[in-house]
């Protein structure tokens, strides 16, 4: 444990030096130099923020993998959702019907959580309101597509338990933070 | 491409102009926080174009740090709307 | 080519985002209005953005703005949320069909 933490400061150093070298644009002594003065502040300051200690790094990265392959999918439902959303403002006579949906869950990790909650607000129609202890309140643009979708097809639930861990329940100290 | 660059500028600006309405008008503050937030999105687009316009790449610096605070006031807005104080 | 397919990315982002400001005016309630900025507005930007990035090519400047898009897809969703979960702690009424607008 105490060398996955010590991997774990190195990744921030490094990650943070990039964005440094990014920002900037020089690679001239001076800038570099002041770079490396701020970003060792900054790690050893908020160093077990981005990765945590007890989560091995090959399983952050496969479940970082998993996740950008995901991506494609997402990007797809997301333009699928804004011609929805297009439809409805510039039809004359505006088809809307709106209500409350709420779903119920079986995720118990925090990170699961917040990706359905996101997805959720990305997919057609529908975006989430609440989160109680896993039961997701949904404010869905036509009721009656959103319920069908959530509540029936449960495919982005599918989607996301099988990118964070097998099942729809896995332990929370297995998965990767992001 | 300079000239569709001009133009998209101009749109912008005339969407805010719609937005401000929902501002001025929108009952309650929750309509005029999220207009708000609307105008902040659409200006950090403004700051890119005009960057690239006058060929200035510090306009961008500028426009990543304007998307910064416009996320971070949103929130912080919306914490003190719902306990009371930022803390 | 690149450029066409630039302007084609532009032009339909502003398109989501003028559709974005026309929801704001004429949906009825807050919630249907948070539909419509929250979702053609992120998408409209990344859109637009995107397109300038394949009329720049390959730089720091289209990095810089690639980091912009990431950071807009991630952090727009999350202030929507922030703002429409305190409307509803604070008890805004979703609109029903038949209700006149507010």
């Amino acid at each position: 444990m105490k060398r996955s933490s010590v991997y774990q400061y190195i990744l921030t150093f490094g990650i943070l030096i990039l964005f440094w070298y990014i920002l900037s644009g020089y690679l001239e002594f001076f800038y570099i130099g002041a770079g490396v003065i701020c970003c060792g502040i900054v790690t050893l300051i908020s160093g077990d923020l981005v990765f945590r200690s007890d989560v091995s790094i090959s399983r952050s990265a496969r479940v970082f993998t998993r996740f950008v392959l995901y991506i494609p999918k997402l990007l797809v439902a997301i333009l699928h959702a804004n011609l929805d959303v297009a439809y409805r403002v510039l039809h004359p006579k505006m088809p809307i019907d709106p209500g409350i949906v709420t779903v119920d869950t079986s995720f118990q990790n925090d990170v699961l959580r917040t990706s359905f909650a996101n997805a959720v607000t990305l997919t057609p129609g529908t975006v989430t309101v609440d989160v109680i202890d896993g039961r997701f309140i949904v404010h869905a643009l036509v009721r009656e597509a959103g319920e069908e979708d959530l509540l029936k097809e449960r495919s982005i639930e599918r989607d996301l338990a099988r990118i964070f861990g097998e099942g729809g329940q896995p332990p929370s100290d297995e998965t990767g933070d992001l | 491409m300079i000239d569709i660059f001009h133009a998209s500028v101009i749109i912008l600006i005339l969407t805010v102009f719609i937005c401000l309405y929902r501002v001025l008008a929108g009952p309650g503050w929750e309509n005029r926080l999220i207009a708000v937030n609307t105008i902040g999105t659409k200006t950090i687009v403004v700051l890119v174009l005009v960057g690239l316009i006058y060929e200035r790449p510090l306009f961008l610096d500028i426009s990543i740090a304007y998307a910064m605070i416009n996320f971070i006031s949103t929130l912080a807005i919306a914490k003190y709307l719902r306990r009371g104080c930022v803390c | 080519m690149l450029n066409t397919l630039a302007l084609i990315f532009i032009v339909i982002g502003l398109f989501f985002m003028i559709v974005g400001a026309i929801g704001l005016i004429r949906f009825p309630d807050f919630y249907t209005r948070v539909h419509a900025t929250g979702k053609c507005d992120t998408l409209g930007e990344g859109m637009m953005l995107f397109g300038i990035i394949l009329y720049e090519g390959m730089n720091l400047i289209s990095v810089k703005i690639l980091l912009l898009v990431i950071f807009i897809f991630v952090t727009s969703p999350t202030a929507v949320h922030a703002i429409l979960n305190v409307a509803y702690t604070h008890g805004v009424e979703p609109w029903k069909k038949g209700d006149e607008r507010r």
